[in-house]
């Protein structure tokens, strides 16, 4: 991360206090009280949970019907402190692709990036001319996220950006608008439903459940110790070891409430106490279905990948914690 | 109450339950017919290429803003009169009024909220039909086929129930003739409270079941056609072209052609001149401030609507709505028993009674206006704009408030203009309201109408057309100049911080 943002992590950009939004049969947001610091934040949490009221609070699209909401002054002053990629893009109808930047754009543009450089980045050049109406759902999503970058402001608060981009620019586009983040920015919130992003591009994570907080701390803390179950599987894949399960592991039983695929290892053992009945899927986040030998009853473990082991073969469960992990350990 | 007062409210209240029966079976039936075109006109606009939607949806809905004096006044005298006839004389009354509600219709089909049952969901049902009983079926048609109609044919039944210029210049019998006539006879408030009783309970029962549905609010103003025929399209493209021709075509070249060649003998009796300035004036008064308190009260209320508060809320915000839905005659009855009463009467000669009442009339219809023209663009879409307008950037900020007023400023404006001009031909509450020392436009062009064609009247008549039309095109063109003074003027509130 550049030295702007990491100058700036810790302090905080938002403070809420007790902030409810009203809903049709339940609340948008119940008493939510957060903290969110500068850098990369994620709202994270099932659909309904509340992320989008949450930004559009935070954009001064909506306002709380009750608590506060307090934004605290930038540590480096900025003529345009927050701009917002809404859900629906909120692109302004009679204006062209092109003019959607030049709009946006300030008159003396600190990053030095040319409208046609934006439009080439996100490969919308060919387009220029197209107003929002004629564009796809994934051309739309671009330009929304273009224009908050073009803008230069210094928090970005971006609502499930580029959802709807094909995979295979996807992760290009989500770099180089961290990239841009990182180099010009204060803070990014953004809103997501996929874990890899969160994993690979965010600091903090709010996660939220029917409009409470349901965690809200570092990214390597929700990955390693989340608070419950829930929580944990809304950054993917987890096993959350109860008593029961503990017993399965064959080394030094594991003392954390949640092991990740990665630091989970299902290995070939003809002493093994387990037995293979269904493998799916590849790379580090195999579902093994598993049957106790001696107990007679089964569970379904995440784990890496290993050619090796065969349906029906016997194994072990191995575990190699993670690095970051013991980091997370001596924080908390 | 005297005897010959009691004599006169029975024959009355007869001859109104007899008026509102037949005002009834009318408003029913073209209501009915509202359901089944105005999809088809719907799908005519939308279907139509993008460089040409917008006049198309501009030639859709022009039948429903033609003046009802105008209309009247064309098709009750001269050569497409059939007062002599009175078959003939109901039967274009019928068509004047089926012609002026479908594109309301229109309106309701293409920004009313959604069905509970979208049309695809209703598709996925009948795909199963043999497994489905018919109960079950009936249930799916109420929450999504009549569940979307319901609004058309409400709006559409109370659009015609409550007519009353062109019903009176065409000698049609209506609920709304018989009481503006009674009270003008000068029948007591009580009797004419009695009167309007029946009518607004049939209003009630029409208006309240269709305000239930929409409080439940779905999702938005997503238009789901099932009629993408051709057939369809060809017939609402001629409905237009009809609707086009007979309420603004003929009305206007018949009228125009005879008061164009007298209108340099009107500009020469200055006695005339002055009098009907002094009447355009007095309405463009009336209407531009109560269009202002309807377009400001329906902005308020809007800016409070979201498809997800309760249902309490969504209350709040329709009620003030409910008034209006009644008809201007309604309202300004009701406004006019109001000042009646010994502590208010003082208001009688203020324009104050004029305004209100006008503005509760044209509430409803800002309301629709302002959704109609906001819902070119997202709500999102202002809320970035309203982002940049805070920069400090000079350039930034002056851009943000200029897309500010592309956005909303103009929807605003084309909604005041569409509420202004219904105000300006709004004869009712001119005629009932307005402190009796100013007789406004349409209260002196109604009572003159009555006594057939002249030349002067039909220069009167053209020219109250023209000069409103013109006001709202002078301002249009001028709002270029405006958008370009405003976002000079906003320079940023930050760059203006010391460093």
């Amino acid at each position: 991360m550049s030295q702007q943002t990491s100058s700036t992590q810790n302090s905080p950009l938002w403070t809420l206090r007790d902030v409810c939004s009203c809903g049709q049969n339940a609340p948008r947001l119940d008493r939510v009280s957060v903290t969110i610091p500068a850098g990369r934040v994620a709202l994270l949490g099932v659909s309904g949970a509340g992320k989008s009221s949450l930004l559009r609070i935070l954009a001064g699209f909506e306002t709380a019907d009750s608590g506060d909401v307090t934004q605290h002054e930038l540590s480096l002053p900025s003529p345009l402190p927050v701009f917002w990629s809404p859900q629906d893009y909120g692109l302004w109808p009679h204006l062209t692709v092109q003019e959607h930047l030049e709009h946006v754009r300030p008159a003396e543009p600190r990053t030095g990036i040319l409208v046609e450089q934006w439009l080439q980045q996100f490969r919308l050049e060919a387009l220029a001319d197209s107003q929002p109406g004629t564009l796809s759902e994934g051309e739309q999503s671009r330009l929304s996220v273009v224009r908050a970058l073009a803008s230069e402001a210094d928090v970005l608060l971006l609502d499930e950006p580029l959802a709807h981009v094909d995979p295979v620019h996807r992760e290009d586009d989500w770099r180089t608008v961290m990239n841009h983040v990182a180099r010009f920015c204060q803070g990014v919130i953004f809103s997501t439903h996929e874990p890899a992003i969160v994993r690979r591009f965010a600091d903090y994570v709010v996660c939220l459940d029917r409009g409470r907080i349901q965690f809200a701390g570092s990214t390597s803390q929700l990955l390693f110790s989340p608070p419950d179950e829930t929580a944990a599987w809304l950054l993917g894949p987890c096993n959350w070891l109860s008593e029961k399960i503990r017993h399965w592991f064959s080394d030094a039983k594991p003392s954390w409430p949640c092991l990740r695929p990665e630091e989970t290892f299902v290995t070939p053992d003809s002493a093994g106490k387990s037995r293979v009945i269904s493998i799916d899927g590849q790379g580090t986040q195999t579902r093994f279905e598993l049957r106790h030998c001696e107990l007679d009853s089964t569970i379904v473990v995440f784990a890496t990948h290993n050619p090796e082991v065969r349906v029906d073969s016997r194994v072990r469960i191995n575990v190699i914690p993670s690095p970051d992990r013991e980091q997370v350990d001596r924080s908390s | 109450m005297t005897l010959a007062d009691g004599e006169l409210w029975n024959v009355l209240l007869r001859l109104s339950l007899t008026m509102s029966e037949s005002a009834t079976a009318r408003s029913f039936l073209i209501g009915l017919l509202a359901v089944f075109i105005s999809p088809s006109l719907a799908t005519w606009v939308t279907q139509q290429p993008p460089q040409r939607r917008r006049i198309a949806f501009l030639a859709a809905v022009a039948p429903f803003f033609a003046p009802e004096l105008i209309a009247g006044y064309c098709y009750s005298s001269g050569v497409f009169s059939l007062v002599h006839l009175p078959t003939a004389n109901a039967a274009l009354y019928f068509l004047l009024l089926l012609l002026k509600t479908v594109p309301v219709g229109m309106l309701v089909v293409l920004y009313s909220p959604g069905s509970p049952i979208s049309g695809s969901a209703f598709h996925c049902h009948r795909l199963l039909k043999h497994r489905v009983r018919s109960w079950e079926a009936v249930g799916f048609w109420v929450r999504g086929p009549l569940h979307q109609r319901l609004p058309v044919f409400a709006v559409s039944f109370l659009v015609v129930f409550q007519e009353f210029e062109i019903a009176s210049l065409m000698s049609i019998p209506s609920w709304t003739v018989e009481i503006f006539d009674a009270q003008a006879k000068g029948i007591r408030p009580l009797a004419t409270a009695k009167i309007l009783l029946i009518p607004l309970l049939t209003i009630a029962v029409v208006v309240l079941p269709t305000v239930a549905i929409l409080a439940r609010g779905n999702q938005p103003t997503v238009f789901r056609s099932d009629a993408h025929s051709q057939r369809s399209r060809w017939f609402g493209g001629a409905f237009v072209f009809v609707a086009n021709l007979i309420l603004w075509v003929i009305p206007v070249w018949t009228i125009g052609a005879s008061g164009l060649r007298h209108a340099t003998s009107l500009t020469r009796n200055a006695a005339i001149l002055k009098g009907f300035t002094r009447e355009v004036s007095s309405a463009i008064a009336f209407a531009f401030c109560a269009a202002l308190v309807a377009v400001f009260a329906a902005y308020f209320l809007l800016n409070r609507w979201r498809p997800d508060i309760a249902r309490r809320r969504k209350t709040l915000i329709i009620a003030p709505l409910l008034p209006g839905l009644a008809g201007s005659l309604a309202v300004s009855l009701a406004v006019f028993l109001v000042i009646q009463q010994p502590s208010l009467i003082w208001l009688r000669s203020t324009p104050i009674p004029a305004v209100f009442g006008m503005a509760v009339f044209l509430l409803p219809r800002a309301v629709l206006m302002l959704l109609l023209f906001r819902s070119a663009r997202p709500g999102t879409a202002v809320g970035a704009a309203n982002l940049l307008s805070q920069s400090g950037d000079a350039s930034q900020c002056s851009r943000g408030f200029r897309l500010l007023w592309q956005l909303e400023g103009r929807a605003v404006f084309w909604a005041f203009a569409a509420v202004f001009f219904w105000g300006y031909f709004n004869l009712t509450t001119a005629s009932l309201l307005v402190p009796l020392a100013i007789v406004p436009l349409p209260a002196q062009l109604y009572n003159l109408m009555h006594y057939g064609r002249t030349m002067s009247l039909s220069t009167q008549a053209l020219l109250s057309v023209v000069v409103p039309v013109s006001l709202i095109l002078a301002a249009a063109l001028s709002m270029p100049q405006v958008e370009r003074m405003a976002s000079g003027r906003h320079k940023s509130p930050r760059s203006k911080r010391p460093e």
